[in-house]
C-alpha cells in the first residue's frame, strides 16, 4: 500500500461528490406526459425537509467515517454499508417524491429519476468498491457489503415502493411485452454464443495446431470486431434478403433481410474475437514441460489434447465465452433496428419518442441482464476450473 | 540521432483514406454503384450529402475521443502518482468493471440522463470511451520497470520530467493501443447516436432500415465500415511505430 | 539393451548436425550419464530413444529391435520418462499424475491405486498426505520426487531422465540424488540420465558419456574419466579438482586395512569416501585413523599411505 495520508481520500472525495450531486443536479424530473421535456425539481423542491435530512445523513456518515484513515475491517464495512444506504435512500426517496408529486399533476404525468440520483448512486458504488478491496480477507463481509444495495433495491421493487417512478410506470404499461422481449434477448444472445463457441473454439484450435494460420484467423476476427454494429447489420441484410429470395425455403424459416437471422449472425461475428483469442492463449499457456512429459509417457496426440491441453485451457476458454456473452447481451440492442427484436425495442421506441423512461426501461434491463449473465457464468467458470488450477483463477481478467 | 518518421505503415491507410474521401465527391459514383446493385429501388441515396454525414461522424468521434483521451490519461496518470495512489485500487476496479459492460448499453443508459442532440451524444460516448484509455494508461505506466524510474530519479529528474521523458514514452505503445480501442468503439457507438439526434453516418442506416430502403442502408453501412477500418488502420500504424520505439528505449 | 548405431540427427536450419554419427552401447541395469555443455546433443540423443526425436540416419535399438519398428505410443509407455521441468499435469492430483502411464496401459483401478501408494512410499512421500495434493501445493523437491515416481509407475525396465533434479536448490538436490542412488540399487533399471553437472554425473553414473558438438568424446567409468581424460576438453570439463573428485568416488571400505589395535584418535565410518577420510586425517594431525562399521565398532584403519596408494593404483 502506498503512503497513508491523514484522511481516507476515496471516502472523503466520494462523500463530498455525493453531497454535491445531491445539491447541484435535479433530483427528479416532472413531466406532464411521457414525451414532455419536463420540469427539473431540485431536492428541496421535490422532498419535505425531513426527507432532505434523511438523504444527506448517509453521506455525512461516509465522510465522518473517512476523516481518519483507519484501515481496519470494521471501518471499511461501516463505510461500505453507509454508502449502500446512501444509494438505497436516494432511490427510495425518488420513489417517495414520485408518489407525492403525481396525484396533483394530471393523468399522463410522469416523474423520472434525475441526474443527482444517478450520480449519487455512482459515488456510493465507488465507496462500496473501495470497501470491498479493504475487506479482501473477509469474503463474507465483502459479499454482504456488495449485495446490500442490490437486495434492498429488489425489496423496494417488489414492495411497490418505486412503482410511481416513470420507468416502473412504463414497465407496468407493457409488462407482458417486456418479459417477452427479455426472453427473446436472452434467446438470441444464447444462440449466437452457442454458434460462436463452436466456431471460435474451432478457429482457436486451428490457429494453435497449425501455426501458419493464426495470422489470417486473427486478422479476420479483428476486422469483424472493428466493423460498427449498426453497419454490420446494414451489410448483412442485403445478402440475406437476396438469399431468401433465391431460396424460398429459407424465407419460410424466417431467414431474410430483417428479423433474427442478421441479428444472430452479427452477434456471432462479434463474439468470435474473445473466444478465438482465449482458446488460442489458453492452449498456449499449457507448459511445454507438461506436453513433453505427456508425449514422452506415450499419450497419443488426441489423448494429449483431450486429457491435458483442453482441460488446462478450459477455464480460459470459458472466460472468453463469458466476455462474449456479456457483449452479445448488450449488442442485442441492435435487434431494435431489425423489427423490434429484444429489449432494444424499448430503447428505440424511447429514442424516437424522446421518452427517457422508455429508453431506461430497455437499457437498464439490458445492463442488469448483462451483469446477471456475467455473474452466473463466473460461477460456472469457477466450477469448471480444475481444482489444481484454482490458485491461478484470480489472475484471470 | 536523427530518426525519420517511418512512413510505410501509414501507406495503406492513407491510400484508403484518399480513395474514400475522393469517392464522396465524385458526382454520381455512389448512385451508380448502388443503383446497379439495387436496380428495383427508386431511392438509393440518403437525402443528406455524404461529405456532411462523414464530417458529422468525424466531429462526434473527434470530440468524444479527445475527451476520452484527456480524461482517461489524466486519471491514469493521477492514480499512478504518489498523491493519487489512494485512488488507484478503486479506479482500477471501476475501469475493469466498466469494460465488462457493453458499450452500446452504456451509451443508451447515458442518453436519458444527458439528453438528445450533438453535445449530449459526445458526452455519452465519452463515458465508455474513457475506460480503455484509462485501463491502458495504468497498465502502460505500471509496466515501466521500477529500476528505470529509480535511475531517472537518481539522475535528478523531477517527478514531472520522469513522467514526460521516461514513463509516458515507455508506456506510449500500450496507451496508444487503448486509444485505438476507444476510437473504434466511439465510431461504432456513434452510429447509434443518430437516433439520439446527433446525425452522422448512422442516419442513412437507420433511415434505410426503417423505410425498407436497402440501398440507403448499404450506403451508410459501407461508409461507416470503411471509416472505422481506416481509423483503425491509422491508429494501428501509430501503435506499430510506438511499439518499435519503446522496444528501442527498452533495449537502451 | 539400448544401442545407438551411427546415429545422426540433422536439423535443416543448423549448419552442423545436432548429433553426429553416434555409436554407443548403453549397458543394462546401470546408470549411463550423457553429459556435455549446452548444444552438445545430449538431450537430443536421449529423446531419440523414445522417438520424441527421430534420427536422420542410423539406428537406435531397444532390446535388439529398431525403435522405428515399434508402435511409438507402446514404446513410450514402456519407458520411464522424467524431465527437468517435471511437467506434472497441473489439473490432476499427485495420485492421477503418478498413475498416468498405468492408466494409459489400462491397468485395473485397484492395481493403479496400490501401485501409486507403493511408489510414493518409495520416493519418500507419505501417501496419505500427498496422494490428493495438486502440483501447485508441492515444493520443488516434492514435485521432482513425484516426477520420478511417475516415471517408475509402470515398472519400466528403461528410464530416461533429463536433468530431473535440475530445478531445485543444492541441498534438496543432494538429498534427491542420494535417494535416487538408493532406489536404483534396489531396482537396477537401465537409466539414461542427461545432466550438465559433472559432480552429479560422477556421483550417480556407472558410465559417463561425454559429448561435445554432437559427437561422443569419451565413454567410460567415472574414475577413468577423471584419471584418463580423453583430451583437453574432457579434462577441462571435469575440472581442476580432479584429484579430489577421484577421492570422492572411492569408499574407505575398499582401502582400509585390518589392525589389531582399537586405539585411534579418530575414526570414520567405512561407508565414508576417501575424501572425507583424508579431511579427517588432516584435521587430527595423525597419519592414520580408525574405520568403524555401521554400529560404530572399530574394524580397521586407514592411513595417508592408503590414500596416496589410491592414486598410484591403475584403474582397471
Amino acid at each position: 500500500m502506498a503512503r497513508r495520508s491523514g484522511v481516507h481520500k476515496v471516502g472523503v472525495a466520494a462523500g463530498a461528490f455525493g453531497l454535491l450531486a445531491a445539491c447541484a443536479l435535479p433530483f427528479v424530473v416532472l413531466r406532464s406526459s411521457r414525451i414532455d421535456s419536463g420540469v427539473d425539481l431540485w431536492v428541496w423542491q421535490a422532498l419535505p425537509p425531513w426527507a432532505v435530512v434523511v438523504l444527506a445523513v448517509p453521506w455525512l456518515v461516509v465522510i465522518a467515517l473517512s476523516l481518519r484513515d483507519r484501515r481496519d475491517r470494521v471501518f471499511a464495512a461501516a463505510r461500505g454499508l453507509a454508502a449502500s444506504a446512501a444509494i438505497v435512500v436516494a432511490l427510495g426517496l425518488a420513489g417517495f417524491a414520485a408518489s407525492h408529486l403525481l396525484p396533483g399533476a394530471g393523468t399522463f404525468a410522469r416523474v423520472s429519476v434525475g441526474g443527482s440520483v444517478w450520480v449519487m448512486a455512482f459515488f456510493g458504488y465507488v465507496v462500496v468498491l473501495s470497501a470491498r478491496r479493504e475487506l479482501e480477507g473477509a469474503p463474507v463481509l465483502a459479499w454482504s457489503i456488495s449485495l446490500a444495495a442490490p437486495v434492498l433495491i429488489i425489496v423496494m421493487l417488489v414492495t411497490g415502493w418505486l412503482d410511481d417512478l416513470g420507468v416502473m410506470v412504463e414497465y407496468e404499461n407493457q409488462k407482458e411485452r417486456f418479459w417477452e422481449q427479455a426472453a427473446v434477448t436472452l434467446l438470441v444472445a444464447a444462440s449466437a454464443i452457442v454458434i460462436a463457441a463452436f466456431i471460435g473454439v474451432g478457429l482457436g484450435l486451428l490457429a494453435y495446431l497449425r501455426r501458419r494460420t493464426d495470422r489470417a484467423i486473427f486478422t479476420a476476427v479483428n476486422i469483424f470486431q472493428t466493423v460498427p454494429g449498426l453497419a454490420m447489420i446494414g451489410l448483412l441484410i442485403g445478402p440475406l434478403a437476396a438469399l431468401a429470395n433465391a431460396v424460398p425455403e429459407l424465407r419460410a424459416l424466417g431467414i431474410g433481410g430483417l428479423g433474427w437471422a442478421p441479428l444472430i449472425i452479427a452477434l456471432t461475428l462479434y463474439a468470435l474475437l474473445p473466444i478465438v483469442r482465449n482458446s488460442f492463449e489458453g492452449l498456449r499457456s499449457v507448459s511445454p514441460a507438461a506436453k513433453d512429459a505427456g508425449r514422452g509417457m506415450g499419450m497419443s496426440r488426441a489423448q494429449l489434447m483431450r486429457r491435458i491441453e483442453l482441460p488446462i485451457a478450459r477455464p480460459v476458454i470459458f472466460s472468453g465465452i463469458r466476455t462474449s456473452s456479456v457483449q452479445a447481451v448488450g449488442n442485442s440492442i441492435l435487434g431494435a433496428f431489425l423489427g423490434g427484436i429484444g429489449l432494444g425495442f424499448f430503447v428505440l421506441q424511447g429514442m424516437s419518442a424522446q421518452s427517457t423512461d422508455l429508453i431506461l426501461l430497455g437499457s437498464i434491463s439490458i445492463v442488469i441482464m448483462a451483469l446477471v449473465v456475467d455473474g452466473v457464468m463466473r460461477l460456472v467458470e469457477h466450477v469448471l476450473t480444475p481444482k489444481g488450477l484454482r490458485s491461478k483463477e484470480a489472475n484471470r481478467p | 540521432m536523427t530518426r525519420t518518421w517511418p512512413w510505410r505503415p501509414f501507406l495503406a491507410p492513407t491510400i484508403a483514406a484518399i480513395v474514400y474521401g475522393a469517392s464522396l465527391f465524385v458526382p454520381g459514383l455512389w448512385e451508380a454503384v448502388l443503383g446497379a446493385l439495387f436496380p428495383d429501388e427508386v431511392r438509393v441515396l440518403y437525402h443528406a450529402p455524404m461529405p456532411l454525414l462523414v464530417w458529422q461522424t468525424l466531429l462526434i468521434v473527434a470530440a468524444s475521443s479527445a475527451l476520452s483521451i484527456g480524461i482517461g490519461m489524466g486519471l491514469g496518470v493521477f492514480v499512478t502518482r504518489p498523491f493519487g495512489a489512494d485512488f488507484f485500487d478503486v479506479v482500477t476496479d471501476l475501469s475493469n468493471l466498466g469494460q465488462t459492460f457493453p458499450p452500446i448499453a452504456v451509451f443508451t443508459l447515458a442518453v436519458p440522463l444527458l439528453g438528445f442532440g450533438f453535445r449530449p451524444t459526445v458526452f455519452a460516448l465519452t463515458i465508455y470511451g474513457v475506460l480503455p484509455v484509462l485501463h491502458n494508461t495504468i497498465a502502460g505506466i505500471g509496466s515501466v520497470p521500477p529500476a528505470i524510474v529509480e535511475s531517472a530519479r537518481g539522475m535528478g529528474f523531477t517527478p514531472g520530467q520522469t513522467l514526460r521523458k521516461v514513463e509516458l514514452p515507455l508506456a506510449s505503445a500500450v496507451i496508444i493501443a487503448g486509444i485505438r480501442v476507444s476510437v473504434v468503439i466511439n465510431v461504432s457507438t456513434s452510429t447509434i447516436g443518430a437516433i439520439a439526434g446527433a446525425g452522422g453516418l448512422g442516419a442513412p442506416i437507420i433511415s434505410g432500415l426503417a423505410n425498407s430502403d436497402p440501398a440507403v442502408t448499404l450506403q451508410g453501412a459501407l461508409l461507416t465500415t470503411a471509416l472505422a477500418l481506416i481509423l483503425d488502420g491509422y491508429l494501428g500504424a501509430v501503435q506499430h511505430v510506438a511499439e518499435g520505439r519503446s522496444a528501442q528505449l527498452d533495449a537502451a | 539393451m539400448i544401442s545407438f548405431e551411427h546415429v545422426t540427427k540433422r536439423y535443416e536450419v543448423a549448419e552442423r548436425p545436432a548429433v553426429d554419427d553416434l555409436t554407443i552401447d548403453v549397458p543394462d541395469a546401470m546408470v549411463t550419464i550423457l553429459i556435455g555443455p549446452s548444444g552438445s546433443g545430449k538431450s537430443t540423443t536421449m529423446r531419440m530413444v523414445n522417438r520424441l526425436i527421430e534420427p536422420t540416419s542410423g539406428v537406435v535399438r531397444l532390446g535388439g529391435a529398431d525403435v522405428r519398428d515399434l508402435d511409438v505410443e507402446d514404446l513410450r509407455r514402456g519407458i520411464g520418462y522424467a524431465i527437468q521441468g517435471v511437467g506434472l499435469f497441473p489439473h490432476w492430483t499427485v495420485h492421477e499424475n503418478v498413475g498416468v502411464v498405468p492408466w494409459l496401459l489400462k491397468w485395473p483401478q485397484p492395481k493403479i491405486d496400490a501401485r501409486v501408494r507403493d511408489l510414493l512410499d518409495l520416493v519418500g512421500l507419505e501417501p496419505d498426505v500427498y496422494d490428493g495434493k495438486y502440483p501447485d501445493e508441492l515444493s520443488g523437491g516434492e514435485a521432482q520426487r513425484v516426477g520420478v515416481a511417475r516415471a517408475l509407475a509402470a515398472d519400466p525396465p528403461v528410464l530416461l531422465m533429463d536433468e530431473p533434479f535440475g530445478a531445485v536448490d543444492p541441498l534438496t538436490r543432494d538429498r534427491l540424488q542420494a535417494e535416487f542412488t538408493k532406489i536404483q540399487q534396489a531396482l537396477r533399471k537401465t537409466v539414461v540420465f542427461v545432466t550438465h553437472d559433472i559432480d552429479e554425473a560422477l556421483k550417480l553414473g556407472d558410465r559417463i558419456a561425454i559429448m561435445r558438438e554432437g559427437r561422443l568424446v569419451q565413454f567410460d567409468k567415472p574414475e577413468c574419466v577423471i584419471a584418463y581424460p580423453a583430451d583437453d576438453f574432457v579434462s577441462d570439463f571435469v575440472g581442476s579438482e580432479r584429484a579430489l573428485k577421484r577421492l570422492s568416488l572411492a569408499r574407505v571400505a575398499g582401502v582400509a586395512s585390518e589392525t589389531a589395535t582399537n586405539d585411534w584418535a579418530a575414526s570414520v565410518p567405512r561407508s565414508a569416501t576417501l575424501r572425507e577420510a583424508l579431511a579427517r586425517i588432516l584435521e587430527t594431525g595423525e597419519r592414520e585413523i580408525g574405520v568403524s562399521d555401521e554400529s560404530g565398532n572399530i574394524i580397521g584403519s586407514v592411513g595417508l599411505e592408503d590414500v596416496f596408494a589410491h592414486f598410484e593404483r591403475p584403474v582397471e
